[in-house]
């Protein structure tokens, strides 16, 4: 009997052994699809900024394509896209191009390459086109400014809170605190639509000078707030994006800036 | 007060009715004890000489003899490892409540050691129920891996299957993991894992039975769509201290039972586990624990009064930075130098409990209940990190990396319960068994995803509950028809039909059949899609909306190959025409959020489970298909898909071969086919804006549109262990220093096939040169290992 057992663990042991020399990382074993969903197509991180005090308006947009899991390596940069920008209110256009203007940004993105000034309420639309993708569309509308409550602002040791008042322009804020010549850690909220946003920040005893609050739209907010981009493998993750025929966001940004007293 | 004077009402009519019944035959009852410990045995048969009349000890040890006439009786009692016991009994003009039967723990040849005890018909209802299977803790030990651990060892049993890789929880018949219910003395517990090594929070020691009921259970259990664990534990020896001590390097266990006074026990029992290597490398504090305190009072031969209070905490806190720090300075690099790479989990539960049983005649048995039990968990995982590029390195590459991802799960749970049942034995073929009862619930959970306020809520529902089951039993047949009522925060109430029966054919052929429809209020939020590998369920109580439901349909046939040897075959079809499921991929909040759907699971299971000469154990295959479907939500579109955990063939053996009286060889086998996952298609570059510098920031994820679209390879183990009886050396000199009856060696050797390579989840190649177009499958088996413990028994 004791014998026959240690044959059957010596030939379980063998009989697991699928290819000898590949054990170690056990290549071999892939995994079997039974639908492979990719699918070829632009990635963009569009936003239309409200911006344009210095010399240049501040939108932009990033224009990648996405990459299949596995496979030959590849960059995700493609040609040039011509992407075009339109008002919705006016019907005009405008096209966006590839620039940095001589290093005024530190980043090369398609910028708009005149006057731009978008206002809040209005209704912009993209397209960029390329001829080894589909057209990708999507539309934003810019958001107000954040309004604060004034008769909100409580100070405490530890805590500063406010309120901003709610704005069906507005999905989701970023609030930065100056506290004397500290770097302002960012604060992201879900934004209310039907009642104030309560806003609670830690300031640890630091006397906070002035805050400043960016709004977002409903395509950034989205983006930001319901994608899933936990650490982990081979769980259900959906593609992100917001847009038509493609991936990424297109969005829009305003921003204020409140002095606390 | 209406409500005492209807219960008071109940007990008279039920009393009178008794009396009415009994003008012509009489009862026995009582209670089966071990004669050493005074603990309760389950499964005792006591029959009477004269005329076969026959019954079964309940979960209590518990017994109620009916139809006997005036006159003398030998009453015979057995109980697998004890010896048998004959009384004589009397029966004049009334029925007879016995003092404790105490049974002498028999000589055991361990040659004769079996870890299964085969018990069809033993167990009275394990004569009718379909599905169910019982653990003794020497099964448990029994298996190699298992580490004394009632979860894990029920993994090795049919239709229960582990989830995520390094995740304690279990999936029942193609149920969800919040669909099984965990019960410590009718304590219902939440979360009942340690984080650590994976593993449940009951310390076998403590351990008297376990009942795992996996479908088609009766009316007496409910509020969960998929299983029932039923642990009861011991009360503690009422003659004399025994005890149990375990130290290691790395946990210690004790176990004490003692008498506290006349009749009444006391049971203490221990466990402390401390993570050295971590502590030391990622200087990380880890440790868990967990105790045990029982008192069992006996109040005469018809009370019992029994208080008990458990309670557990995990703490584990993996903060990777300091190590990256050095891997970064040993390699010269300096992109771990922002490296923030933290998982903070933090959960405790506690439950106490006061039981009282009382014996109001020979036929009629009561059991009341209060519990309180609560369970905290507090779970975060973080990481962060930016490479910023320096164009000498990138030429034209200006956006810097940056990955930030976190997740901040709080679930705060108290249960308070008060429940009471009356089994009330009819006659010798016809038991009634009802009960009631009301559970008042606080529920607080919230999350943080990205350091953003994803939705938090407080609730307070309660729970109204009643069921009455009334089994009839012929010569050949046993049918058990029931029903559950229950009003969920006053919403009305919502009926469960449930029947069981069986027929018993020539030939030791039994076939058993079970339907029943099952609701549940307090549903678990799925959480593994944006956790690293989910270890606790967040419950959440379901708010002015259908209760989940499944419907079961059980046909199973049982036949006795020898007296030792059973097999039994048993196929099932659940319908769920209402689960609900969070989609983690939209989500924000948590009623927006919740999605609707129907779902199905079906399969066959075969269980042969015995001794044959030196050998015990059980083998069972089962096949399993299940499936889930969220017709109105973006969860895969809308598109029917193969249930997560759901694996179609798995082969699982555990055998304990005795070599001699002091040396035994047991070994455990798992074969378990590919489940379907969610194998990344597509790599897109996730952004990240700062609106202070205008700039972006991104990193490359992985993303798949399509759910469950990939089948993986199958997985398979085998473990052993040597078991060895000290009679010489340290170790039994150890033992006798302090008077210890016993000492064990164990060796255990896990993994032994590592050779084949057991793929945990796939990695994509990309950028890994040579491997680019394929995926790198990640193992947790890759090489053996071997471990030893030392046991003392006094």
């Amino acid at each position: 009997m004791r014998n026959t057992f240690l044959f059957l663990v010596i030939l379980l042991m063998l009989s697991a052994c699928k290819e000898i020399g590949e054990f170690y990382l056990g290549i071999p074993l892939q995994p079997k699809f039974e639908e492979n969903s990719f699918t070829p197509g632009l990635n963009i991180f569009g936003i239309l900024n409200t911006d344009s005090t210095g010399s240049f308006n501040n939108s932009f947009i990033v224009i990648e394509k996405v990459l299949p899991a596995v496979g030959k390596i590849d960059s995700f940069n493609v040609d040039t896209v011509l992407v075009t920008i339109e008002n919705n209110n006016s019907n005009s256009e405008q096209l966006f191009l590839l620039t940095n203007f001589d290093e005024t940004f530190s980043q090369v993105n398609y910028r708009p390459v005149e006057y731009f000034a978008p206002k809040p309420g209005e209704i912009y639309s993209i397209s960029c086109v390329h001829s080894d993708f589909p057209t990708l569309r999507a539309t934003t509308i810019i958001p107000a400014k954040a309004v604060l409550e004034t008769t909100s602002i409580i100070k405490q040791n530890n805590f500063l809170s406010f309120e901003i008042k709610p704005d069906t322009s507005i999905y989701m804020m970023d609030v930065y605190c100056y506290i004397d010549t500290l770097k302002p850690s960012p604060y992201r909220f879900a934004a209310e639509t039907e009642q104030n946003t309560l806003i609670e920040i830690p300031v640890n005893g630091n006397k906070v000078d002035s805050v400043v609050v960016y709004s977002y739209d409903y395509n950034m907010a989205k983006y930001y707030l319901t994608s899933n981009t936990s650490l982990n493998f081979n769980k259900y993750r959906n593609s992100y994006s917001t847009v038509e025929n493609g991936y990424g966001v297109f969005g829009s940004i305003n921003k204020n800036c409140f002095k606390i007293k | 007060m209406t409500r005492i004077l209807k219960y008071i009402l109940l007990g008279l009519t039920l009393l009178f009715l008794e009396k009415v019944l009994s003008a012509q035959v009489y009862s026995i009852s009582g209670y089966v004890t071990d004669a050493e410990t005074r603990e309760t045995l389950i499964g005792a048969t006591l029959q009477l000489k004269e005329n076969n009349r026959a019954a079964v000890t309940d979960k209590f040890g518990f017994f109620s003899l009916t139809g006997i006439k005036k006159g003398n009786y030998i009453l015979i009692v057995n109980h697998l490892g004890y010896q048998t016991k004959e009384l004589k009994i009397a029966i004049e003009n009334k029925g007879i409540i016995l003092k404790e039967i105490n049974l002498i723990p028999a000589q055991v040849n361990l040659d004769e050691v079996s870890i299964v005890a085969v018990k069809t018909d033993k167990v009275a209802d394990k004569s009718i129920e379909t599905s169910h299977i019982e653990l003794t803790p020497q099964m448990i030990r029994s298996i190699p891996t298992a580490g004394n651990d009632v979860f894990a060892a029920a993994k090795y049993l049919p239709g229960i299957d582990r989830t995520e890789p390094f995740s304690p929880l279990y999936t029942v018949r193609g149920g969800d993991p919040g669909e099984n219910g965990v019960m410590l003395d009718g304590v219902m517990i939440y979360n009942p894992y340690h984080s650590s090594i994976g593993s449940g929070i009951f310390n076998t020691m403590i351990i008297k039975n376990v009942d795992l009921l996996v479908g088609g259970f009766g009316a007496e259990y409910g509020g969960r769509n998929s299983s029932f664990m039923y642990i009861s534990s011991k009360d503690g020896n009422s003659n004399e201290l025994h005890g149990e001590i375990e130290p290691s390097t790395f946990h210690s266990k004790l176990f004490l039972e003692f008498p506290a006074g006349k009749n009444a026990s006391m049971m203490v029992a221990a466990r402390y586990f401390y993570d050295l290597p971590f502590n030391f490398i990622f200087q990380s504090e880890n440790y868990f624990y967990d105790y045990n305190v029982s008192y069992t009072n006996r109040l005469g031969d018809r009370h019992r009064i029994t208080l008990k209070y458990f309670e557990s905490k995990d703490l584990t806190g993996y903060n990777f930075n300091t190590f990256y720090k050095y891997v970064g300075n040993s390699i010269n690099t300096n992109l771990y130098d922002d490296f923030i790479l933290e998982q903070r989990n933090n959960w405790k539960n506690r439950s106490a409990t006061a039981i009282h049983k009382f014996v109001l005649s020979p036929r009629i048995f009561i059991r009341n209940q209060l519990y309180y039990s609560h369970h905290r968990s507090n779970n975060y995982s973080g990481l962060d990190f930016t490479i910023k590029y320096t164009e000498k390195d990138h030429p034209g590459d200006t956006i810097p990396l940056r990955l930030f991802t976190s997740t901040l799960l709080n679930s705060e749970i108290s249960d308070a319960c008060v429940k009471s049942s009356i089994t009330f034995k009819i006659s010798n073929s016809n038991e009634l068994h009802a009960g009631i009862e009301y559970n008042e619930y606080n529920f607080h959970n919230s999350i943080r995803m990205n350091d953003v306020n994803s939705g938090s809520f407080n609730r307070n529902p309660s729970l109204l509950a009643a069921f009455i089951e009334d089994k009839f039993t012929t010569k050949y047949f046993t049918i058990r028809p029931g029903i559950r009522i229950t009003n969920y925060e006053n919403q009305g109430w919502l009926y469960e039909p449930r029947v069981n029966a069986s027929l018993s054919l020539p030939k030791g052929l039994k076939i058993k059949a079970a339907y029943g429809e099952y609701l549940q209020y307090i549903i678990s939020m799925n959480t593994n899609e944006i956790e690293m590998s989910q270890i606790v369920d967040y419950y959440y109580p379901l708010w002015q909306l259908n209760p989940s439901k499944s419907v079961h349909y059980i046909l199973g046939v049982e036949k006795k190959l020898t007296p030792s040897l059973i097999v039994s075959v048993d196929g099932y079809y659940k319908e769920m025409p209402v689960v609900y499921a969070f989609d983690m991929n939209n989500y924000f909040g948590f009623t927006n959020n919740l999605q609707k759907g129907i779902g199905d699971a079906y399969g066959i299971e075969v269980l042969v489970e015995g001794k044959h000469n030196k050998i015990s154990g059980w083998l069972s295959y089962s096949f399993a298909k299940s499936s889930r479907q969220y017709p109105n939500s973006q969860i895969n579109d809308g598109e029917k898909f193969s249930f997560d955990y759901n694996r179609p063939h798995t082969l699982k053996a555990v055998t304990n071969y005795q070599l001699t009286s002091n040396f035994s060889l047991s070994g455990s086998f798992t074969y378990l086919s590919g489940t379907k996952r969610s194998i990344e298609t597509t790599t897109q570059n996730y952004f990240y804006y700062d609106p202070i510098t205008n700039e972006t920031m991104s990193f490359p994820l992985w993303t798949t549109n399509d759910k469950n679209s990939a089948k993986m390879p199958p997985l398979v183990n085998l473990d052993l262990a040597i078991k060895k009886k000290l009679l010489r050396g340290f170790g039994k000199q150890l033992a006798d220093l302090i008077h210890a009856d016993e000492s064990y060696a164990t060796i255990t050797i896990r993994n032994l096939l590592f050779f084949y390579r057991n793929v945990e989840m796939y990695f994509p190649g990309t950028g890994i040169q040579g491997y680019e177009d394929k995926y790198i499958p990640i193992g947790s088996n890759y090489i053996p290992s071997v471990g030893a413990s030392y046991t003392l028994k006094f």
